[in-house]
């Protein structure tokens, strides 16, 4: 996304105080939100969870706000403004990726799980590389979301607010990231599922609203919508046909085939979404809020396309793309013009509404995406790989025992001071579900404690890292680095959960080596595509390294992941052992045990 | 834990610190083992594994389509929209309609067997 000049329908000076005053509301809301939640101060199932006691609807609504980024929301209707029938094959891949997520996961990894992916393979493979693996493939791929999502709030906030300074970039991608840190850190998930809630309401309001006012300047007539699209397009009749984006070359065409593959498989692999099935109470309440959340991203993605058409049909396709390159301002642009035009008090406040509502939208996403990956590095890495590395002191200490199986890992010195009752699928030392339940009685453990505040700091530390990496990436595309998270957590993420859930001689090795070999030609080959140098719009333009033709990896780095996965397994020097495939198949299917 | 699912908690499960101890193991072989679990996991696969398989190919078809028949997918319909909308729209409809019916699948074949398989399996761990 770069720089643009200045939008020429876009409003001056008091239509941007009204914008800067909504969202100091915003900001000012949000806050409060994490100060309530973060009163209850609970142990890691408040932090992680949200205490698991929020219902479908409620939970829906945080899913889709969790999954509605500001790309969707001006992203996909900013390319459909701009390049009409190919924007909306975006949108169809973000949503039929969801029937994955509610067959394929949602209630089994609710079931088996506690906080996070890593915890679903640790119940029948309990070796603490898998989970150190997957762990560190969480962190990666929210890295990356996380980038995307700074780096449009970065270009997208600084023009909504009418400047396009460098500096202005720089200190909004600051202050977005300061925020989050405090959201997660102050307020754990009950905060952040509660910003999603709000935010996830407002952004259906905003979009219903527009699309009313649209429908009705068009007396209803989509037909009549679709015909004067294509007439300010500047592409006429070809604006409604496939092509106009990805249709140049055969190579063009191989790379949205490749990021179809990604989008659709890639949403069932991502650490914020799956984590947001542990705060409801039962599987089947996953499944409901799953289903809430098909039904909300569909009708938004659908209000998207009518929204998309008619910035093109009202404010025209070159105006968007002079307003931005990328199209991401043609809902607000829609937004002034459906309210009465520039200079009239119903655009002005309509315009700073939308804008309002994207701010808060980009707040939302990168609190969850924070969340996600700081649980994934205390909870799986830390706490359950590092933590539960065997040591040699401390032996005298307790009743350290290995697990019957030499093999497994060795129960932590800090976990061996907890009653044996407190927690079973936590203390057995399975490269560990990490804090695990609290003790009987609600108050946290100490061990869970110190979980708990190793999140805190790991989500200080990964917001500190995700600014610094955007102030660097602020030249990149953020369509791109979205579709590039989605490629590497279909490749490193959804082939060994899907194999641990279903194939019966799945192993540890063939785990570890799922992960890495999807993980690792996938950020391989990025860093040799044209995106990373060898075009004039490179990360790197001045160089050219690049030998892989296409801009998404998904085509070759998920089949890789699950080949990896499958070559693993037959080459391990030791079968899947069936008594925990046996537990981890009646867990997942009948909500044995579970957390 | 908050109390509303102590009941159902692992950590109500004793004897099973390990979670792998011999008897929680032979009481999860055996449930797996036992006819109601089996029903369940029937009905859960025999819709999902080929459900799953024809929507992912569906979907891939149309986005394959784009490249390999683009003028079959510029073919008029019906005034400004033609095939390659109409499949597009279909794809919103297909997802909506395979919701409902897998919720539909959950809802009458498995949800009610899951339950009481689950409060067996957990006095058994007892």
């Amino acid at each position: 996304m770069r720089a643009a000049t200045p939008p020429p329908v876009a409003p001056t000076g008091d239509h941007h105080d009204l914008a800067i005053a909504l969202f100091a509301v915003i900001v000012l809301v949000t806050l409060a939100i994490t100060l309530l939640a973060g009163r209850r101060r609970g142990g890691a199932e408040d932090f992680y969870a949200g205490g698991r006691d929020f219902t479908p609807l409620q939970n829906g609504f945080a899913l889709s706000g969790d999954y509605l980024s500001a790309a969707s929301f001006l992203g996909v209707a900013g390319l459909i403004a701009l390049y009409g029938y190919d924007g909306v094959l975006y949108s169809i891949g973000f949503l039929v990726a969801w029937l994955v997520v509610l067959m394929l996961v949602a209630e089994l990894v609710r079931n088996a799980g506690r906080y996070t992916l890593a915890d679903v393979l640790a119940l029948r493979l309990r070796r603490r590389k898998v989970r150190a693996a997957a762990g560190g493939a969480s962190v990666v791929v929210t890295l990356f979301y996380l980038v995307a999502q700074m780096v449009g709030a970065g270009s997208l906030v600084a023009l909504l607010l009418g400047t396009n300074s460098a500096q202005a970039r720089t200190w909004t991608i600051v202050a977005v990231g300061g925020l989050m840190i405090v959201y997660v850190t102050v307020g754990g998930m009950r905060a952040t599922t509660w910003i999603q809630i709000v935010k996830a309401v407002l952004l259906v309001a905003g979009s219903v609203l527009l699309t009313v006012l649209l429908v009705v300047r068009f007396h209803g007539d989509v037909a009549e919508l679709m015909r004067q699209a294509a007439q300010h397009s500047g592409a006429g009749q070809r604006y409604l046909e496939p092509g106009l984006k990805y249709g140049k070359s055969f190579t063009s065409r191989l790379d949205f085939f490749s990021l179809g593959l990604a989008l659709v498989l890639g949403t069932a692999g991502l650490p914020h979404i799956l984590s947001r099935f542990y705060t409801v109470p039962t599987a089947r309440a996953a499944r409901r809020s799953t289903m809430w959340a098909i039904g909300l991203v569909g009708g938004f993605y659908l209000m998207a396309i009518a929204l998309g058409l008619g910035a093109t049909a009202l404010v025209g396709s070159a105006e968007v793309r002079h307003a931005n390159s990328a199209g991401n301002t043609a809902v607000p642009l829609l937004a002034l013009v459906l309210g009465g035009g520039n200079g009239s008090t119903g655009g002005v406040v309509l315009f700073a509404l939308i804008s309002a509502i994207a701010f808060a939208t980009i707040l939302a996403v990168v609190a969850g995406l924070t969340l996600a990956s700081s649980a994934a590095f205390a909870h799986d890495i830390w706490a359950g790989a590092w933590r539960c590395r065997p040591r040699r002191t401390g032996a005298g200490r307790g009743d350290r025992r290995s697990r019957a199986r030499g093999r497994r890992a060795v129960v932590p010195a800090s976990r061996r001071s907890r009653r044996a009752a407190v927690s079973r699928t936590g203390g057995d030392g399975r490269a560990g579900t990490g804090a695990g339940t609290g003790a009987a009685d609600g108050t946290p453990t100490v061990a869970e404690r110190e979980e708990v505040l190793v999140a805190r700091i790991a989500a200080v530390g990964i917001g500190a890292v995700a600014i610094v990496l955007s102030l660097f990436a602020q030249q990149l595309n953020v369509a791109f680095l979205v579709g590039l998270a989605f490629a590497v957590a279909a490749s490193a993420n959804l082939p060994v959960l899907l194999y641990s859930l279903f194939w019966r001689r799945f192993t540890a090795r063939g785990a570890v080596c799922s992960v890495y070999g999807g993980l690792i030609p996938a950020v391989v080959l990025v860093a040799f595509s044209p995106v990373v140098s060898g075009t004039k719009v490179a990360l790197f333009p001045g160089m050219d390294f690049h030998w892989f033709p296409l801009e998404n990896p998904g085509i070759v780095s998920i089949p890789l992941g699950f080949l990896a996965g499958w070559i693993g397994t037959l080459t391990s020097p030791e079968p899947a052992d069936p008594d925990r495939f046996a537990e981890l198949e009646v867990r997942s299917l009948t909500g044995a045990g579970a957390a | 834990m908050s109390g509303a699912e102590s009941g159902a908690a692992p950590g109500t499960v004793p004897g099973a610190d390990g979670g792998g101890t011999d008897s929680s193991t032979e009481v999860y072989k055996a449930v797996q083992q036992s006819a109601a679990f089996r029903r369940i996991r029937h009905s859960y696969r025999t819709f999902v594994f080929p459900v799953s398989g024809v929507f992912l190919a569906w979907y891939l078809l149309y986005v394959a389509a784009q490249a390999a028949a683009p003028g079959l997918m510029r073919h008029p319909v019906a005034g400004p929209v033609n095939v390659a909308w109409l499949l597009g729209l279909l794809q919103f409809a297909t997802t909506f309609l395979l919701t409902w019916l897998y919720s539909r699948n959950a809802r009458t074949k498995r949800d009610r067997a899951a339950l009481s398989l689950r409060w067996d399996t957990q006095d058994q761990l007892r």
